[in-house]
């Protein structure tokens, strides 16, 4: 039964008999055995020389160091190896004292092999687990901005979004977010929900254009038993639900005008009604509006209240699309990519430099949360180590390159009202391949069908695409 | 689980030369030999498909504490006896 594992064992036992038999058992179904008969030896070789180990089978009754000791020195340093302890005292005491010590398990000799086998899957499936669970908590730890967790980005736009986040964050004026859809609105509400006092309580988030007039308004308000017809029993609204924390309303450009005059007259009284009710109910949630909308803009149209936009507007802030901030594509990109990696369990340790050149040129018109997809797509489809050019999209959708690639449009590639004349065309072309292509000559010739010589001669030619290779 | 006869063999093998030590304990009344090995043997006799040889492993671990010498006497007779038997089967 040979199968491939590369799992590493460490097994010690003063009995060489056994230690034989279980290195050759475990050997030839692919673990990576090390054997020791002298406890000490083990313990050097895991602490200093850094033998790798995703378990350990222990006799218990050892010379000089005992099992019991073993594993306490190995506490000291490696709190989650499962260790395995192997006895021929098959007393209870003894088995609750291994496993209070730190004992994955407890086997007792004569060993049925099979069930030692048994036992090491388990352990491995835990370590794995353990493995996965810190990585993902270091992930989380790691990426930190102003003490957030998760919160990634270093460009200007950003910064400034997220210190005025900070600023506003203790205070108890109305924000609201602007930004396109996908840019991290939601995140820089969390944000300041965070920094605030009212971190302690629920963080209630709602997208007013998701949902249906009438549905939006008993979400938001409640309702009491047989306010309409199907209300069976009462129901408490997310403005209650945030009691103590923050509301956060996306998209609330989208709120249909009645619904307008209502949040209005909560965010003056504090004050809300169940539907069906005329008892009003103190309100303590604060309240954060979001939207990609231009609101001064539906104010205009007649769209947008323009006393809940004076309202709504004490502390503007704008998070700035991706496309303005592309120092934080590349960050943002390896934060996902270690992500994804880890949920995927796929062992992805970066971008190749053509991928990095296409992330970093792809408009992102979605914002982070195309990035987002892309990356998790990337890490999904990548055969290999490193993400490449094949693994991410040609462009995203909305951008004029892909709409020519894809056949979409073709026109927009030369969207130009003149007349063109064919070496202007040629240009235009060579410049649209080799922005396509990341930027990497050799693929840009391979797919125009010329040698590296003759494009490096034409881009040349080209002024624009030249002073982008600077 | 099936142990190769390899095994097998070099596990009756390293017995023999552990009855030579028990028997020459008996002459200096070292007993700790008798406990060590018998320990071991309860541990590993059966693993290798020789459940007698774990038994005669708790007889002379027993005596072994007890200090009794007759009875260690008897179980290393036993020992050899069941390691010749058993290495015949091998062979």
């Amino acid at each position: 039964m040979k199968n491939k594992n590369l799992s590493s064992l460490v097994i010690i036992d003063d009995d060489v008999d056994l230690l034989e038999l279980l290195s050759s058992f475990f050997r030839q179904r692919g673990y990576n055995v090390s054997s020791y008969e002298d406890a000490r030896v083990a313990l050097a070789e895991i602490e200093v020389k850094k033998v790798i180990a995703d378990v350990v089978i222990s006799d218990l009754k050892l010379p000089v160091m005992s099992g019991l000791d073993f594993i306490k020195r190995i506490r000291t340093f490696n709190a989650v190896l499962p260790i395995i302890l192997m006895t021929a005292e098959g007393s209870l005491e003894v088995a609750v004292e291994a496993i209070e010590s730190g004992a994955y398990d407890f086997v007792l000799k004569p060993l049925h092999v099979p069930q030692l086998l048994i036992s090491v899957q388990r352990a491995l499936f835990l370590n794995q687990v353990q493995v996965e669970n810190t990585n993902l908590k270091n992930l989380f730890n790691e990426q930190d901005f102003l003490g957030l967790k998760g919160v990634i980005g270093k460009s200007p736009g950003f910064k400034k979004a997220m210190e005025l986040a900070k600023r506003v964050s203790s205070s108890q004026a109305n924000i609201i977010i602007f930004g396109e859809s996908g840019s991290g609105k939601e995140v820089v509400a969390k944000a300041v929900h965070e920094l605030g006092e009212r971190r302690s309580g629920p963080f209630v988030a709602i997208n007013c254009s998701a949902i249906p007039e009438n549905l939006l308004e008993s979400e938001l308000f409640g309702y009491a038993k047989g306010a309409f017809t199907g209300a069976v029993g009462s129901k408490i609204g997310l403005f209650e639900e945030a009691n103590k924390g923050t509301l956060f309303l996306d998209e609330i450009g989208d709120l249909a005008l009645p619904l307008q005059a209502k949040l209005l007259r909560v965010l003056q009284e504090r004050k809300i009604k169940r539907i069906g009710e005329n008892t009003t109910r103190d309100i303590t949630a604060r309240v954060i509006c979001a939207t990609h909308k231009d609101l001064k803009k539906e104010v205009e149209k007649g769209n947008f209240r323009e006393d809940l936009y004076f309202r709504l507007n004490v502390i503007p802030i704008h998070m700035p699309p991706l496309r303005d901030r592309k120092e934080d594509i590349i960050p943002l990109s390896e934060y996902f990519l270690k992500k994804f990696s880890l949920i995927n369990n796929a062992n992805i340790k970066g971008f190749t430099k053509q991928a990095i050149k296409r992330l970093e040129t792809l408009a992102w018109k979605g914002n982070v949360r195309e990035l987002e997809n892309a990356i998790e797509r990337a890490v999904v489809l990548s055969n290999s180590e490193y993400v490449d050019l094949e693994d991410l999209p040609l462009a995203d959708l909305g951008n004029e390159e892909y709409k020519a690639e894809s056949g979409e449009s073709s026109i927009s590639l030369f969207s130009i009202n003149a007349i063109m004349s064919l070496e202007d065309v040629c240009k235009k072309y060579i410049e649209f391949i080799f922005k396509k292509n990341g930027f990497a000559k050799e693929q840009t010739a391979k797919e125009l069908g010329i040698d590296r010589k003759t494009l490096y001669r034409k881009l040349k030619e080209l002024e624009s695409v030249e002073h982008t290779i600077q | 689980m099936h142990i190769l006869d390899e095994h097998k063999k070099k596990y009756l093998n390293r017995r023999i030369s552990e009855i030579e030590e028990l028997k020459q304990s008996l002459g200096v009344d070292d007993f700790d030999i008798a406990i060590n090995i018998g320990h071991r043997l309860k541990g590993n006799g059966e693993t290798f498909g020789y459940p007698i040889i774990s038994a005669l492993g708790i007889s002379l671990e027993q005596a072994g504490i007890a200090k009794d010498k007759v009875k260690l006497r008897e179980a290393i007779k036993q020992l050899e006896v069941n390691v010749e038997e058993n290495l015949k089967k091998i062979h």
